[in-house]
């Protein structure tokens, strides 16, 4: 990863007020891992079922931040110009950690609503962390032990599936795929037709914002075509 | 949880106003400070009374530690609003804004008035255009129909707040089509 | 017929009043709740026998099998919407304020629910370990509010010797200026030994 990216030195003598109106994620940025970062996190917030993880992200970003970590550590101690350097370099720290935290929590939270669905789909399975995956078994077994001794050993045998269908209904969460999601395109491709209506189309384009169900977009979005808002 | 409640259906205000926090900005140093290594880029040297090109998270921290002045966006002037605003009262779609134009208003506000030319009257054209751009939204709650809705022109605050509302309405109507579907096939 | 439901009833309408809090565990109600579905078991294993010596099937037998299964099926879903509700609310309080086992909140805590509080608690720490370098909060730890203001310059009005930061050791000398973490020196300010400056 380049740290010295192509981000053009910062002494402008004019102000751009077109970037105002740009995201900030323009072709400069191709490796820009925080502004990735940055949007991953924001379509896992967003998206109603748990996305591949994305682990050279979230491995290089950490590796990043320890390294600087020292390099902050070292100013701590040299003049006021070191201090405030230091400083400054913590603030961005900050703000990179958080998004990993906020992250990996918020999978952690959908690995724990929909524990027995992912563990039973393989395609899902393989969308988690090798510790996610743990985690999600070992949350599963530990919440079957917790309800057998709370009340699920009390009842007749024939009584102590918990996972069990009533006509249609699982007792299994599922993620609703038909939910509604908030989304724009990343560059201008033209227009696309809804896979539910095929009569609708939305144009894709980071000018075109629409509100449509998850699963009309979800390919677009393994793709990289669309992002979330 | 390990997600809090108030978080699981939209993002935070403080949120959006992190995320608002990658915008660009221009400020003038008022410190000289060689060039810096930050984990995404980097920026410097800054040499006052040079400007620099800075993302508000940076401009913020500077700014409170009085090391900058911060320049307002070209559209943050009384002039602009006010043509801003015209442009919203005369027309029934959304008119193009900075995506994040009310963190960046925010932000600005709080961090820096003394840098701000005739606020008192930005607050009040900001206000205006807030809420004639949220009449606007209470009309298009009329045109949810459970296949597509444009947003086009709104900005991330906006589409935030909306969101738990909508998606509501949305989903429902996507529900209710589904049984429209299955009398069709039983017919 | 229908006062078999009754407890299922009764605490369905409980986990609703009792969503933003952690009452008492009702293990009263459980347990009866649990007796019913044993009895209405044995009822349907009863009926059933009986049908297999009689050689016409009975309709009203039938439609009381059904009717019972029903509700058994109905007080299986309470039970699992009222546990699951409690292990939200323990979740999100080890997720918050780590003290899940404080002497306040064991009282409302059933015996497999301290158990769970405990395993749970486990589970998370164990996982928060891969990640030492980003500290995922929880357990009353950092949240997951996005940072603001973390940084301020101060300068020490007062001697006050030396102060641990996460970043190292500062010597707070009078006269001295640091830039430090606010949270480290908030309640210096307040009384007193710094200034912001």
């Amino acid at each position: 990863m380049d740290n010295n990216s192509t981000l053009n030195s910062s002494i402008h003598i004019t102000q751009s007020s077109e970037a105002l109106y740009e995201t900030g994620l323009d072709d400069e940025f191709a490796t820009d891992d925080v502004a990735e970062m940055t949007q991953i996190w924001i379509n896992e917030r967003n998206s109603p079922e748990i996305l591949p993880y994305r682990r050279r992200l979230v491995e290089d970003l950490t590796e990043l931040i320890e390294h600087q970590g020292m390099v902050a550590m070292e100013g701590l101690s040299e003049n006021v110009d070191m201090r405030f350097r230091s400083m400054l370099y913590q603030t961005e720290m900050e703000r990179i950690k958080f998004l990993i935290r906020n992250y990996l929590r918020t999978r952690l939270y959908k690995i724990e609503k929909y524990t027995t669905y992912l563990l039973n789909r393989p395609d899902v399975r393989e969308r988690l962390s090798d510790k996610e995956y743990e985690y999600a078994q070992s949350y599963a077994e530990l919440l079957e032990k917790h309800y057998s001794k709370s009340f699920l050993n009390t009842l007749p045998q024939s009584q102590q599936d918990v996972n069990e269908k009533i006509n249609t209904l699982s007792s299994v969460s599922v993620p609703d795929e038909y939910s509604a999601v908030i989304v724009r395109g990343k560059e201008e491709q033209g227009m696309f037709e809804l896979e539910s209506r095929r009569q609708y189309e939305i144009r894709l384009s980071p000018e075109s914002i629409y509100m449509v169900r998850y699963s009309d977009i979800k390919l677009l979005l393994e793709e990289g075509q669309v992002e979330l808002i | 949880m390990a997600l809090p409640q108030k978080i699981q259906r939209q993002f935070s205000p403080e949120e959006i106003q992190f995320i608002a926090g990658n915008e660009f900005i221009s400020i003038i140093p008022n410190f000289t400070l060689d060039k810096m290594e930050f984990i995404q880029t980097s920026y410097g040297p800054f040499m006052p009374p040079l400007q620099a090109q800075v993302p508000l998270w940076l401009a913020v921290a500077l700014k409170k530690n009085r090391k900058c002045s911060i320049v307002p966006p070209n559209w943050f002037t009384k002039d602009n609003l006010q043509a801003l605003l015209q442009n919203e009262e005369d027309h029934d779609e959304f008119a193009k804004v900075p995506f994040h134009y009310m963190e960046i208003a925010h932000m600005l506000i709080e961090v820096a008035p003394d840098e701000i030319p005739d606020i008192e009257h930005i607050r009040k054209l900001l206000k205006d255009i807030r809420e004639c751009r949220q009449r606007k939204t209470r009309d298009l709650l009329g045109k949810v129909d459970g296949t597509r809705l444009e947003l086009h022109n709104m900005s991330r605050m906006e589409l935030n707040e909306i969101r738990p509302l909508f998606s509501a309405a949305f989903n429902e109507m996507t529900k209710l089509q589904f049984l429209d579907n299955q009398d069709e096939v039983m017919e | 017929m229908s006062t078999f439901a009754d407890s299922a009833y009764k605490l369905a309408k409980e986990a609703k009043r009792t969503m933003e809090i952690l009452a008492p565990y009702n293990e009263d109600l459980v347990r009866s709740i649990c007796r019913e579905i044993r009895f209405l078991c044995s009822l349907i294993d009863k009926i059933k026998a009986d049908m297999k010596t009689e050689l016409q099937q009975n309709p009203s037998a039938i439609t009381t099998v059904l009717v019972h299964h029903l509700t058994v099926k109905r007080s299986k879903r309470v039970l699992m919407a009222y546990h699951r509700q409690r292990v939200n609310r323990i979740k999100q309080i080890i997720w918050d304020q780590g003290n899940v086992l404080s002497s306040d909140n064991r009282i409302a805590l059933s015996g497999p629910e301290i158990d769970f509080a405990k395993d749970y608690s486990e589970l998370m720490t164990s996982y928060k370990q891969n990640f030492m370098e980003i500290d995922l909060g929880g357990n009353g730890g950092i949240g997951l509010d996005p940072p603001d203001d973390l940084f301020i310059e101060v300068r020490v009005l007062k001697d006050a010797g030396e102060v641990q930061t996460e970043y190292g050791v500062l010597n707070l000398k009078r006269g001295s200026q640091f830039y430090v973490r606010r949270t480290d020196v908030e309640s210096l300010i307040r009384s007193g030994y710094l200034k912001h400056v």
